[in-house]
């Protein structure tokens, strides 16, 4: 045991320990000269960089920092930005996709990048269901292939022509190390190798931190040396930290911007709308079911003063088509008009043969008195609350009662989805770079369910064959002229149908602070659409930032 | 022996009955997961995408109430709580081991401070009665055990560390203390758990100080005091040896109870200064309808109760000779 030899190479052994640690502490010390920061109001989960892990988990860099996709399409205007893709065309039948890869791009392991990544990264999808969560492979793609090295071609069974938007923000991956990796939905991909502007620096619960890739394909970005995302739990938390200077950018869903932009010189934020707030009709249930009676309500209601209530005055009241301002002159024929109005609601109510008693409060069809119908909103949401609070007051007026039904996640969304409320508030359960997206979501027959089940997205359970036909046209062509046409179809429809009513805009809530950095996205120069900070459009914005 | 026994065989029972209905309850909450998750991606996700999750979740093919209630309290029995659902594909056993650290240290530590302060205290106040210190710990500690800790917690973040900047708004840790246990880092956890132990110590040592002060008064009154001091014995040996062993008792038993609950966490502390421990953990994963979680950090929460009162149960036996004697 006292073996003298043995002393010393433990002597030796622990010295070199000392030292290791000592040059592994000066290396880490060598900290990043500009670094962004961004601040989530969530906390992230265990170490993870699998950019397909199904759920909202892949840590905030993978998406946005570490990998690629083909192409960015901006929701709120349709304008497609070139990433890994440079050019993309249709075919006349529109059943085969070609898309020209980026030469002279590397993973950041220093092997080159071509189509037969890309064609490898979407046959991948395939071969996992489970990580097709846009559903590419159930929605006509029959086969991608890369023909040579830098092109790309996919062929549709039924051509789909909106599915470009999900194709073009699927994320890209290395052949040469993922055709190894055999459970991608439980992967964790330690060591993640993309083509990205970042690389993967270090993971903590408190802090992530990827560092600038110097290889990048694009000469000279990016501007700064680092990202690190920083957590909280609360929005007010989050809204703190900016307000501090403690991070750059957030996406931060708070309720008063303008106070929050006011409070120093350096608060600003950008809120483009790329949703619609909507009251839903359960469309299954009377009176609901009368389209009459749904126009009345729709009437009755006054969206400018839910809209001036709700968000204090920071976002406007949505277009009664349904249509985002940033896509109305593409696609509305004319401007829609507010139907606003309580005396014609009140006539048009009775005219449908919901009377009023000697009260005024207004009975059904059969003479029986209304009972009094459930708006469902999310607990303690304020801006729904707010929103059903007005709505409240403006059928009041017209003889129909309301009262507010404020519900957790789980029995808000199952409410929606199962067909148990009367009327309920919530965002557009799809939406896109074309109204298209907004529109399938609610009223295609397949996303329907009968009642107690779960419908995904029909809230209203609406079906109409004139606005699935309109809604099959849209997704065969790529021609301009013969989507407007079906869009038209589609919007005029709605609107005398009204199995909704258009409430407010819905926007991306991008919250910034420029003391420290240039080059964030506005109004004037909406280079992306104030995205969220995990996803593809917020790479745009680490590319377009500069330290002052 | 019996007693110990019996104990032991009613912690069984309890415990069983505690993941039976841990099992049960998640069940009875409307929606299932995968719509609430399609619902929080507000648009940002195609409707195709229920089927991809599905599958990945294991949801698509769950067999039969009865089938799985057995493979769970299979699953329980080998440590295994499956995986995450609003931190996929994180194994839920990876979360807990994550945020128990922080939960232990924060509000198991503040407990037993609280304990040990609050106690001393009380004692203090009840055995120095008439004086004016003394009596007026009473007022003092009902006020601030009456305050609710969460403002007072707001509170002392808006003063301390958003007007005044000397503590951190938020977290356990700054984004990058430096190496695990070197000096920035203790400096780091510590700076960040100043304002919520402060919090928890000030609005839970009342409650401690004014059962203990109670007891003491209760115990003061007993004529075996009266006789030890017509003894002669020392005031600090009728203190230590008299009067504190009695009337700590009942206090003890409330401490065990309050240890137990400690894994739970301190819901409303997390939140309101961020802090990543089981408590905050929990609120998101009943908010997400993340049923492993939520199972996995409910079960804790039992078996440290449990645990903790027969732990309680074991050591009244030492301290406590009439339960000894079989006479309780």
């Amino acid at each position: 045991m006292n073996n003298p030899m043995t002393n010393k190479v433990k002597a030796l052994v622990s010295l070199s320990l000392i030292l290791t640690a000592a040059l592994g502490s000066a290396a880490h010390a060598q900290n990043p000269k500009s670094t962004f920061t961004i601040v989530r109001s969530t906390q992230w989960g265990a170490q993870n960089y699998n950019p397909y892990v199904p759920g909202d988990q892949h840590l905030l860099p993978t998406n946005s920092a570490i990998y690629e996709s083909l192409f960015f399409v901006n929701s709120i205007n349709g304008k497609v930005t070139p990433v890994l893709g440079t050019k993309y065309a249709w075919s006349k039948d529109n059943k085969t996709l070609t898309v020209t890869t980026r030469g002279g791009v590397k993973w950041t392991d220093g092997q080159g990048f071509d189509a037969g990544d890309a064609a490898f990264s979407f046959n991948y999808l395939k071969s996992y269901p489970a990580l097709d969560t846009s559903g590419l492979w159930k929605s006509g793609l029959s086969a991608v292939k890369a023909t040579n090295a830098s092109t790309l071609v996919f062929s549709f069974a039924t051509p789909n022509t909106p599915i470009f938007q999900y194709i073009a923000a699927t994320p890209i991956v290395p052949q040469h190390l993922w055709k190894d990796v055999k459970d991608p939905s439980t992967f964790t991909n330690a060591k993640p190798v993309g083509t990205g502007p970042f690389v993967a620096d270090s993971y903590s619960q408190q802090a992530l931190r990827v560092l600038k890739n110097p290889n990048y394909w694009m000469e000279g970005k990016p501007s700064v040396d680092a990202l690190v995302w920083i957590a909280t739990s609360t929005n007010d938390a989050a809204q703190l930290k900016l307000l501090s200077g403690e991070a750059d950018f957030g996406y931060v869903g708070i309720s008063d911007p303008k106070t929050y932009a006011a409070k120093s010189p350096n608060a600003s934020y950008w809120w483009p709308t790329n949703n619609i707030n909507f009251l839903y009709f359960n469309t299954v249930k009377a009176p609901f079911n009368d389209a009459g009676f749904r126009k009345g309500v729709a009437a009755a209601i006054n969206t400018k003063e839910v809209a001036d209530k709700a968000y204090a005055g920071a976002v406007a009241a949505a277009s009664p088509a349904a249509v985002f301002p940033g896509q109305q002159k593409e696609w509305l024929a004319n401007a829609a008009k507010s139907t606003f109005d309580v005396t014609a609601a009140d006539k048009a109510l009775t005219a449908a043969g919901y009377k009023k008693d000697g009260s005024g409060n207004r009975l059904g069809k059969d003479g029986k008195a209304l009972p009094s119908f459930k708006i469902l909103v999310g607990a303690g949401w304020t801006d729904f609350i707010t929103m059903a609070q007005v709505i409240g007051n403006n059928l009041k007026k017209v003889g129909i009662n309301t009262s507010i039904d404020q519900q957790a996640w789980g029995s808000y969304s199952g409410g929606l989805q199962t067909g148990s409320y009367d009327m309920g508030i919530s965002w557009g359960w799809g939406n896109g770079s074309t109204p298209y997206y907004t529109f399938n979501a609610a009223f295609n027959p397949d996303f329907s369910a009968p009642v107690g089940k779960t419908a995904p997205s029909n809230l209203s359970r609406y079906t109409n064959p004139a606005i699935t036909k309109a809604l099959d046209t849209f997704s065969t062509t790529s021609n301009a002229a013969t989507q407007q046409k079906a869009m038209t179809t589609i919007v005029s429809t709605v609107m005398k149908e009204q199995p909704w009513v258009p409430l407010t805009d819905r926007v991306n809530f991008g919250l910034f602070n420029t003391s420290k950095f240039t080059g964030f996205p506005s109004a004037a120069d909406p280079y992306n659409d104030s995205s969220p900070d995990d996803t593809n459009g917020a790479r745009l914005l680490y590319l377009n930032v500069k330290p002052k | 022996m019996s007693y110990l026994l019996r104990k032991l065989g009613i912690f069984v029972f309890t415990l069983w009955v505690a993941a039976t209905l841990n099992f049960v309850l998640p069940r009875l909450v409307p929606g299932d997961p995968v719509s609430v998750m399609l619902a929080k991606y507000q648009g940002r996700l195609d409707p195709a995408a229920v089927d991809a999750l599905k599958i990945a979740y294991g949801l698509n093919d769950l067999g039969s109430p009865v089938s799985q209630y057995f493979s769970y309290l299979g699953n329980l029995l080998r440590g295994d709580f499956g995986r995450s659902i609003s931190l996929f594909p994180t194994p839920v056993i990876d979360v807990v081991r994550m945020a128990l650290p922080y939960t232990l240290g924060l509000i198991g530590v503040t407990t037993i401070i609280s304990f040990v302060l609050g106690s001393a205290l009380g004692l203090y106040s009840g055995w120095r009665r008439g004086g004016v210190v003394a009596d007026g710990l009473t007022p003092v500690a009902l006020f601030l055990n009456a305050m609710p800790y969460f403002w007072f917690g707001l509170i002392l973040l808006y003063v301390f560390a958003f007007q005044l900047k000397w503590f951190p708004l938020s977290g356990a840790l700054d984004p990058f203390p430096g190496d695990t246990y070197s000096a920035g880092w203790w400096s780091s956890l510590l700076r960040h758990a100043a304002l919520p132990v402060f919090t928890i110590l000030v609005t839970s040592v009342g409650g401690w100080l004014i059962t203990m002060r109670n007891n003491v008064i209760n115990v003061a009154g007993e004529d075996y005091l009266a006789f030890a001091r017509a003894k002669g014995l020392t005031e600090r040996r009728i203190i230590s040896r008299y009067v504190l062993r009695n009337a700590l008792l009942p206090s003890f038993t409330a401490f065990g109870m309050a240890l137990g609950f400690v894994v739970g966490g301190s819901i409303l502390t997390e939140i309101v200064f961020s802090y990543p421990g089981l408590g905050f953990y929990l609120y998101q994963s009943v908010t997400n309808l993340d049923y492993p979680l939520m199972q996995a950090i409910f079960f804790f929460i039992a078996l440290a109760v449990l645990l903790a009162n027969l732990l309680v149960d074991f050591v009244n036996v030492l301290l406590d000779p009439r339960i000894r004697e079989g006479q309780a």
